[in-house]
């Protein structure tokens, strides 16, 4: 099976700007497993993120995630890419105001045939399979129909990481989505995240600058705050 | 796919601005389809009150303001035609019909029409429609009277009942010829056209109320009854116009020249269709400048509605991400907004045309009964509808202009909009 995620000799620096605002030389992350990048702000995580998820393409280096080598490919196919492919998670607000808790989980599936079609592989409905999600990740079914409106910021983070993991994702991406949690809800929080995203074989890439965190991932890669980035991967 | 309901959970998210938004759009274009209307009909109407009569014939005057006292009802005579010149012109061999008026009188604010029997015989309106009685029949009696539908409709007249004509033409006058009623004998179908207001009498029923009347007012000490009157000579003196119906139609322009050059006195005759066509390239400078008001109104609803939407974007950024985040591509998020923006030009359209019918039903009520034009609910003519097909178009493409700004922000913002 093909790694979840590999980069090479990876370069970016924003137009206009002297200096490259990240580097990694080399980075390889197998299937299903998970990857804890940890820096400052100002490290250039949000780049990287934006990087993976194929908004952004490399000044220089490859990045190659899954089979696909991204970064040599059209803005068109990295969005249909990142539809079929990758679940993501914001520091907050991940939800539509205007849908439903479970509107909101169904969502990828809506957008991507691809997602639409593997969700409908391991239920018998879009809704079951959203159910099925929402229940992993801990959210009582009275909530399910509420508006968004109605949850906590933990509960929202959850319901955000069961939408990334709808239709079965090779891979997770989660930008800081702890940084709004207190800290019973951040171990509640990266114990179901981390579970299932073991649990359902997506690989998991999570970005913070809380250290703390790193027990729950099989890598760690750090990112410097002048961003001469040294490959970190240990396991 | 799903880009509409997407469109439409988020319009309804906002809904009060959605809502106010779609109400700027829709009165903008109700009041475009509103005037359209009221020009139409007004047309309609006014062409539809006279047909088959050939020439009008009046004292010396403008031609508009002959045919819109004559016709219309609206204005005063100035010159009156003298009995003698009304006898001389219906005894033409190439006349074949006249109908003389005789107007200054009114009854509780509708106009009374002196006239003689020929009026119901050959009055047409429309498409050569002639009038018919709901009940009764034409005026025999010096004091008998014929009302329009309108008329016995509204003072709740029926076939027996008297009434009294005031001396001129205000809605209340003090000066009543109370002391000659007339007999309702026959009331008119509903016509559409100025007929409806009027109350008609014979021209001697004109002549018995004023033969104890001199320079417009009633002389004191010297009254003559109803009866003493019926036994006078009520051959009137003048009529104030007279409907001329040619035996054929290629004299109408050599009579026109006769009656305008008649020497015995200053006479005016004019052919309706022509003096219409004055009329309407008169009126036609109005209704242009409303319409083009209308035109502008639309198209400041099209640029406040872009102006909600752009003012919207900021906070939509986050909504913006989460769909780029969820494979939208900039496109889509552009489509989205060009969407966003035609929908609310589709809705604001069938708004507006629910106003405007709405608008349009309740004002025909107080339209009808104070200026005698029937408004319609109709679709917009022809050139209207592709105005408005036009007008969604545009709805969609000036979506173009936030659409362009949200696609250069979410490419800016990727997927770390943090708004």
């Amino acid at each position: 099976m093909a790694d979840a995620l590999s980069i090479e000799s990876l370069a970016y620096r924003w137009p206009g700007q002297q200096h490259n605002t990240l580097t990694i030389d080399r980075l390889r992350l197998p299937a299903g497993s998970s990857l804890f990048v940890r820096g400052p702000s100002g490290s250039g995580k949000s780049t990287l993120l934006n990087l993976l998820a194929g908004v952004l393409v490399p000044t220089q280096g490859r990045i190659q995630v899954l089979d696909q080598p991204l970064s040599e490919q059209s803005g068109k196919v990295r969005d249909r890419f990142r539809a079929d492919n990758i679940g993501y998670i914001f520091q907050q607000f991940n939800l539509l105001p205007y849908l439903s808790v479970i509107d909101n989980v169904m969502l990828p599936c809506r957008l991507s045939r691809r997602r639409h079609d593997k969700a409908l592989s391991e239920a018998s409905s879009l809704t079951d399979a959203a159910a099925d999600r929402l229940t992993r990740l801990n959210i009582p079914e009275a909530l399910w129909h509420q508006r968004v409106s109605a949850l906590s910021v933990g509960q929202q983070q959850r319901v955000a990481a069961a939408r990334a993991l709808m239709g079965l994702p090779e891979l997770v991406i989660a930008d800081e989505p702890t940084s709004a949690l207190d800290q019973d809800n951040v171990d509640n929080f990266m114990d179901v995240l981390t579970g299932q995203c073991q649990a359902l074989g997506s690989a998991l890439v999570f970005v913070s600058h809380d250290r703390h965190l790193a027990r729950w991932f099989d890598q760690e890669l750090e990112l410097a705050p002048e961003s001469r980035t040294q490959s970190g991967a240990t396991s | 796919m799903n880009w509409i309901r997407l469109a439409l959970a988020s319009l309804w998210n906002r809904r009060t601005t959605a809502l106010l938004t779609l109400g700027m759009v829709a009165l903008s274009l109700s009041l475009l389809l509103t005037v359209d209307r009221v020009r139409e009909d007004t047309r309609a109407s006014f062409s539809n009150t006279l047909s088959g009569t050939d020439l009008i014939v009046g004292g010396r005057t403008g031609s508009l303001n002959l045919l819109l006292y004559s016709v219309f009802r609206i204005g005063n005579a100035t010159n009156n035609i003298s009995w003698e010149s009304y006898a001389d012109l219906r005894r033409n061999s190439a006349v074949d019909w006249t109908v003389p008026l005789s107007l200054g009188d009114s009854h509780r604010g509708y106009r009374v029409i002196g006239t003689t029997t020929d009026y119901f015989d050959h009055y047409q309106y429309g498409r050569n429609q002639s009038l018919s009685f709901q009940s009764g029949q034409p005026f025999d009696d010096v004091y008998d009277v014929v009302l329009g539908a309108e008329v016995a409709e509204v003072l709740d007249y029926q076939l027996g009942d008297e009434l009294v004509v005031a001396h001129g033409l205000g809605t209340t006058s003090f000066e009543n010829h109370d002391d000659k009623p007339f007999t309702v004998v026959g009331i008119l179908e509903a016509t559409g056209t100025p007929v409806d207001r009027s109350v008609h009498v014979p021209l001697e029923g004109i002549t018995a109320m004023h033969v104890d009347w001199q320079q417009g007012v009633k002389l004191p000490g010297f009254e003559i009854s109803a009866d003493e009157a019926r036994e006078m000579d009520l051959t009137p003196e003048s009529v104030t116009a007279v409907l001329v119906g040619m035996k054929s139609r290629v004299q109408t322009f050599s009579f026109q020249r006769l009656i305008n050059q008649y020497r015995a006195e200053p006479l005016s005759a004019i052919i309706p269709g022509a003096t219409l066509q004055e009329l309407w390239q008169l009126i036609g400078i109005a209704e242009n400048a409303l319409i083009a008001v209308s035109f502008m109104v639309v198209v400041t609803g099209l640029l406040g509605m872009v102006t909600v939407i752009l003012a919207g974007l900021n906070e939509r950024r986050r909504e913006m991400a989460i769909l780029r985040a969820l494979g939208a591509r900039p496109g889509h998020i552009l489509g989205l907004l060009m969407l966003e923006s035609g929908l609310y030009g589709v809705a604001g359209l069938l708004a507006g045309l629910l106003l405007h019918w709405g608008v349009i039903a309740l004002a025909s009520i107080w339209v009808q009964g104070t200026y005698g034009i029937q408004l319609t609910l109709a679709l917009p003519s022809p050139t209207l509808l592709l105005v408005l097909a036009g007008f969604v178009g545009l709805a969609f493409l000036v979506g173009l202009l936030p659409g362009w700004k949200a696609y250069r922000q979410s490419l800016s913002d990727g997927l770390t909009a943090t708004t």
